[in-house]
C-alpha cells in the first residue's frame, strides 16, 4: 500500500472521476465541463485538512495520575516502532484507564464517556487519589521527534473542564491538540478502538457505518461535487421557477383582461418556447394587426382634420374666381375671339394688297388708319381674352380645390365593440359633404356649411376615440408592465436553460456513477476486511462476501453480503454478537491502518471479550500481520490472549498491569521477544536430554538472535524517538549484517563504530557475544547456565539503551 | 504410521460426522502425533537430532536452526493441538474447524518430497 493513496487505491478521487468522464461517450461535452468545473471548485477535498500533518507517528508512553482506576502516577512505556504489545491485567487493574487517557488526550473525549456520560461524570477521578489528576501521552513523529500531549484538571474541575496542551520538548506548551494537525485523520482513521465501540458499530444505524467508510474512501469529494451540482441546479432552477411563476401571474391577470391583445399574448405565453420578441412587440403595440381595435381607435384619434380656415379660404377663392370669370364676359368672349381672327385675316390681306376697299363689306376702306385701329382692337380683344382665360383657369382650379377638399373626408369604420356615438354623425356629415351641389356659389356655400359640419363631427369623434383609447390603455398598462417585468426574468431563465440542462445531466451522471465509483474505491478495503475476517472467523460458518455501499441520502447503507454454509445471505443478520465484534474489527482495522493515516499505532481496548479461543488465535494472527507495519497495542483483561502469544512464540511484548491497594498501578514487562530467546536458550541448556553437540549448535544461534533482537529494539526505539525515518532505520539495520555491527548500531548509532569499549566494559558482554559469534559448527564448549545468565545480562544492557 | 498417514486419518475423522462429538479431539490427537514426527524429522535433517529431549527443546531447536516460518508454524500447531488433546478446566473442547485449521498448519510442515 502506498502511503499517498488512501486505502490502497492507486488513483486520486479526481483522477478516477476524470477517467470515468473520458470513458463516458453518452454524456455530452457541456455536461462534462460542468462536472469538471464542479470538481475543480470543490478542489481535492483536502481544503479542510490543509493543516493536517501526515508524518508517521508512534506512541512512546502513556502516563496517568489520579484518573479513573489509577491513583499515583503509573506509566506505560511502549516500544515506538512496529510490533505487537499486549497489555493485560485483571478487570479493574487500570489498564483501560490507559486507553481512555489516550483517547481523551487525542480527542478530548472518550467513546465510553460519550455513551455513559452520567456514570462517567462521577467516576472519572480516582477515588483514592483524586489529585493531582493528569494525563501525559508521549508520541514520536517521523521527521520531528517527540511530542507530548497533556491533560490537566484542577482539583475542583469536572471532566469536561480539562486543560489539554501539546508540547515539543524544550519548547513552550501550546493549548489544545489542534497544532498536531490530527483533527481530520483522527476522525478518519480512529486509531483507538474500544470493545464498546466495536459492539455498537452496527447499532448506530446503517448510515453511520456508511459514513465511516465513505470518509476513508475519500468519497467526500464526490459528495461535495454532488452537493455543488445540486446547489447549481437549484440556482438554475430557481431562475426558471421565478420566470415561470411570474408567467403564471401574468397569465392569470391576462385571463381577467378583456383587452383584445390578451388572447394573443396568452397563446404565445403558453408556448413551450416563448417568443419573447413577439410578446414584447405585442405589449408595446408595435406588432398589432391593422384591424385591431386599438389601431382603429388610434387611427380615429389621428383623424385628418381640415381646418375651418382652409375651408373658408377655399370657398372664398371659388366665389372670387366665379365672379371674375363672369365679369370677364362670358357672352362676348366667343365673338371677340372670332372678330380677332377676322381682323387678323383682314390685316394680313391689307399687308399683302395694300390700301383698298374692304373685301367683306366693300363699303369701308382698308387703310393705315384702319389697320391702326384694327391692331389696337385686336390687342384689346386679346387682353380681354387673356383675362378671361386666366379667370377661367382660376375658376377651374378653385373648383378642383373645392372638390378635392370636399372629397378628402372618408367615412370612418365603426370599431367593433367600441361605443362611438359620434361616428354616425361624422359619417352622415361626410356623406353630406360628398353631395356636391351644381354651381360655384352653391359649392362654396356647401363647403362652408357641410364641410365645417364634418370638421365638427370629426373633432367629436376624435375626442370619443381618444377617450376610448385612454380607457383601454389605462387597463392595459399594468398588464403590459407585468409582462415587461417578466421578459428579463424569462431571458435570464432562457440563458440558464442550457446550464440547467447540462447541470441536470451532470448531476445525474455523478449520482449514477457514484455507486460504481464508491464500490470501486471500496474494493481494496473490502478485500482487506475479507482477509481479516477469514483469519478471524475460524469456527464461524459465515463467509463474508461483497461489501458494498448502497443507496444515497437517508437510505445510504453498507451491504455486507455473505453466505452461511454456502447459502447466500446478508452477513449481519446471521451473526452472533462475538461474530459481529469480529466483523466490526475486520471492517475497521483497514480503516485504522490505512496507509493514509499518520497514526502508525492502533490501540484496541479489550477487543476479544466476546471471542472464543479459536478466534483469539485468528485475532493474534491478524495482529501479528498488522504489527509488521504498525505499532499495535492491545489491552486485554483476558489471559487467553497473553497465553496464546506466550505459547505460540508470537513476536510480541507482554505487559502486565497490576493494581494493588489504594489504586497503586504498576506496569511490568512480562515478555519481550529478546527475553524469550534468552529463556529458550536457558531451556535448551537445562534440558539434559538435548545432546551436547546439538546444544552447542542451537544455543549460540539463540544467543545471537537474542542479542540482535535486543539491539534491534534499542536501535529502532531510539531512532523513532529521534524522529528518524523508519525506512532509513530499516535500511541501516538490514545493511549491518554481522551481530557486532548490529550491536554497534544499537550502542553507538553507527554500524561501523568500534564496539570494543562497550564489549569490554562488562565481562558478560564479551562472553555472550563470543558464544553468539560461534560459527555454523557451534560453540567450542557446552553452554552452561552461567553462559545463559551472561546472555541475560547482556540483553538487559542492550534493552536498557532504548 | 508415517506423518502423512496420521494426518490423513485425522482429516478423515474430521470429515465424517460422528454422533458423540469426539471427532475434533481424536483428530487433534492424531495430528499431534504427526507433528511430533515431522518435528523430529526436521531436527534430524538439520543435523540436530534430539530424540530424547522434551517438546519445548525440539521447538527451540527449530527456532534456532530452521526458518522462522517453520518455527512459528510448529509452535502454533503444537500449542493448539496440545491444548486440544487435554481436557482443561473452564475451556471448551476444540471445534472441528479449529482442528482442521491446525491440521493444515501441520501439513504445511510436511517435507516437500515424501
Amino acid at each position: 500500500m502506498s502511503p499517498t493513496s488512501p486505502a490502497g487505491s492507486e488513483e486520486s478521487v479526481q483522477d478516477v472521476i476524470v477517467r470515468l468522464l473520458d470513458d463516458d461517450t453518452k454524456l455530452d461535452e457541456v455536461a462534462k465541463e460542468v462536472v469538471l468545473a464542479a470538481l475543480a471548485e470543490v478542489g481535492d477535498g483536502s481544503r479542510a485538512h490543509v493543516d493536517t500533518n501526515w508524518s508517521p507517528t508512534f506512541l512512546t508512553s502513556i502516563k496517568v495520575s489520579g484518573f479513573r482506576g489509577i491513583g499515583s502516577t503509573a506509566k506505560l512505556d511502549l516500544h515506538p516502532a512496529p510490533g505487537l504489545t499486549v497489555v493485560s491485567g485483571r478487570n479493574g487493574s487500570g489498564k483501560s484507564s490507559f486507553a481512555e487517557a489516550l483517547e481523551l488526550a487525542l480527542t478530548g473525549t472518550s467513546y465510553r464517556w460519550k455513551e455513559k456520560q452520567a456514570l462517567w461524570a462521577e467516576s472519572w477521578r480516582n477515588l483514592h487519589k483524586p489529585s493531582p489528576t493528569t494525563v501525559r501521552v508521549g508520541f514520536t513523529r517521523e521527521g520531528s521527534g517527540p511530542i507530548d500531549v497533556g491533560v490537566d484538571w484542577t482539583d475542583e474541575a469536572v471532566l469536561a473542564d480539562c486543560e489539554i496542551w501539546t508540547q515539543v520538548p524544550s519548547q513552550e506548551r501550546v493549548p489544545g491538540v489542534d497544532s498536531l494537525g490530527w483533527a481530520y485523520p483522527l476522525d478518519l482513521c480512529r486509531p483507538v478502538l474500544s470493545y464498546e465501540e466495536l459492539g455498537q458499530l452496527f447499532d448506530g444505524g446503517p448510515s453511520k457505518l456508511y459514513d465511516a467508510l465513505a470518509k476513508l474512501l475519500g468519497l467526500e469529494v464526490l459528495a461535495e461535487v454532488e452537493k455543488k451540482l445540486a446547489a447549481d441546479l437549484k440556482d438554475a432552477k430557481s431562475a426558471r421557477d421565478t420566470a415561470d411563476a411570474e408567467r403564471k401571474q401574468v397569465l392569470l391577470a391576462l385571463a381577467d383582461s378583456d383587452d383584445e391583445r390578451a388572447p394573443g399574448l396568452v397563446t404565445r405565453l403558453n408556448k413551450r418556447v416563448r417568443p419573447v420578441e413577439e410578446i414584447l412587440a405585442i405589449v408595446t403595440g408595435s406588432g398589432m394587426s391593422e384591424q385591431s381595435v386599438i389601431n382603429a381607435l388610434r387611427a380615429l384619434t389621428q383623424l385628418e382634420v381640415v381646418s375651418v380656415e382652409d375651408i373658408s379660404t377655399c370657398a372664398t377663392r371659388l366665389r372670387t374666381a366665379s365672379v371674375a370669370a363672369e365679369a370677364a364676359g362670358a357672352g362676348v368672349i366667343a365673338a371677340a375671339d372670332k372678330r380677332v381672327s377676322v381682323l387678323k385675316a383682314a390685316l394680313d390681306f391689307h399687308d399683302e394688297a395694300g390700301d383698298g376697299d374692304c373685301p367683306v363689306c366693300g363699303v369701308g376702306q382698308l387703310d393705315a388708319a384702319w389697320a391702326q385701329s384694327a391692331r389696337s382692337a385686336i390687342a384689346d380683344d386679346e387682353a380681354a381674352l387673356a383675362e378671361y382665360r386666366s379667370a377661367t383657369i382660376e375658376l377651374k382650379a378653385a373648383r378642383t380645390a373645392a372638390a378635392e377638399l370636399s372629397s378628402r373626408f372618408r367615412p370612418a369604420q365603426a370599431v367593433s365593440g367600441v361605443d362611438l356615438p359620434a361616428i354616425e354623425a361624422f359619417n352622415t356629415a361626410v356623406a353630406a359633404a360628398g353631395q356636391l351641389p351644381v354651381g360655384d356659389a352653391a359649392l362654396a356655400d356647401h363647403m362652408e356649411s357641410k364641410l365645417v359640419d364634418v370638421v365638427g363631427a370629426a373633432e367629436l369623434l376624435r375626442a370619443q376615440a381618444e377617450q376610448q383609447l385612454a380607457e383601454r390603455e389605462d387597463a392595459w398598462a399594468p398588464l403590459a408592465a407585468q409582462v415587461a417585468a417578466w421578459v428579463p426574468l424569462e431571458r435570464k431563465a432562457c440563458e440558464l436553460d442550457g446550464v440547467l440542462k447540462a447541470t441536470t445531466a451532470a448531476k445525474k451522471w455523478v449520482t449514477d456513477n457514484g455507486t460504481a465509483f464508491r464500490n470501486m474505491r471500496l474494493i481494496p478495503i473490502a478485500e482487506r476486511a475479507r482477509h481479516i475476517w477469514s483469519l478471524l472467523r475460524q469456527e464461524s460458518n459465515v463467509e463474508l462476501g461483497d461489501i458494498t455501499l448502497a443507496g444515497t441520502a437517508t437510505k445510504r447503507r453498507v451491504v455486507l453480503g455473505g453466505s452461511v454454509d454456502g447459502k447466500p445471505t446478508q452477513a449481519l443478520s446471521v451473526m452472533s454478537q462475538g461474530e459481529q465484534n469480529a466483523i466490526a474489527l475486520a471492517l475497521f482495522l483497514p480503516r485504522a491502518t490505512s496507509g493514509k493515516s499518520p497514526f502508525r499505532f492502533i490501540v484496541l481496548d479489550d477487543p476479544i471479550q466476546a471471542m472464543d479461543p479459536a478466534k483469539i488465535d485468528g485475532f493474534v494472527r491478524v495482529m501479528v500481520e498488522i504489527a509488521k507495519t504498525h505499532q499495535v497495542v492491545v489491552f486485554s483483561h483476558d489471559d487467553r490472549l497473553a497465553s496464546v502469544i506466550r505459547e505460540t512464540g508470537v513476536d510480541a511484548r507482554l505487559v502486565e498491569v497490576v493494581r494493588s491497594t489504594e489504586s497503586q498501578v504498576k506496569t511490568r514487562t512480562n515478555m519481550n521477544p529478546a527475553k524469550r530467546l534468552v529463556n529458550d536458550a536457558l531451556a535448551v541448556v537445562r534440558d539434559k536430554d538435548v545432546p551436547d553437540d546439538v546444544q552447542r549448535r542451537v544455543a549460540p544461534s539463540l544467543f545471537r538472535m537474542a542479542l540482535e533482537e535486543a539491539a534491534k529494539q534499542a536501535y529502532f526505539a531510539r531512532q523513532s524517538r529521534a524522529g528518524c525515518s523508519r525506512v532509513e532505520s530499516e535500511d541501516n539495520w538490514q545493511s549491518a549484517k554481522k551481530t557486532r555491527n548490529r550491536l554497534a548500531l544499537a550502542v553507538l548509532g553507527d554500524s561501523k563504530a568500534d564496539l570494543t569499549d562497550w564489549v569490554e566494559a562488562k565481562p558478560w558482554r564479551r562472553r555472550a557475544l563470543n558464544i553468539g559469534n560461534a560459527g555454523i559448527h557451534g560453540a567450542g564448549h557446552v553452554i552452561s547456565k552461567e553462559d545463559a545468565s551472561d546472555l541475560d545480562r547482556a540483553v538487559n544492557d542492550l534493552l536498557a539503551l532504548q | 504410521m508415517s506423518a502423512v498417514v496420521l494426518l490423513a486419518h485425522a482429516q478423515q475423522i474430521l470429515a465424517k460426522p460422528r454422533g458423540d462429538g469426539l471427532a475434533p479431539r481424536m483428530a487433534a490427537f492424531l495430528a499431534r502425533q504427526a507433528l511430533e514426527q515431522i518435528i523430529a524429522v526436521r531436527c534430524e535433517s538439520l543435523g540436530a537430532a534430539v530424540p530424547w529431549a522434551n517438546a519445548r527443546s525440539r521447538l527451540i531447536v527449530l527456532r534456532a536452526l530452521d526458518t522462522s516460518d517453520a518455527a512459528d508454524s510448529a509452535s502454533r500447531a503444537w500449542s493448539g493441538l496440545s491444548s486440544a488433546c487435554h481436557v482443561h478446566a473452564f475451556e471448551l473442547q476444540p471445534s472441528a474447524s479449529e482442528v482442521r485449521y491446525l491440521c493444515g498448519v501441520v501439513a504445511s510442515l510436511l517435507p516437500a518430497s515424501p
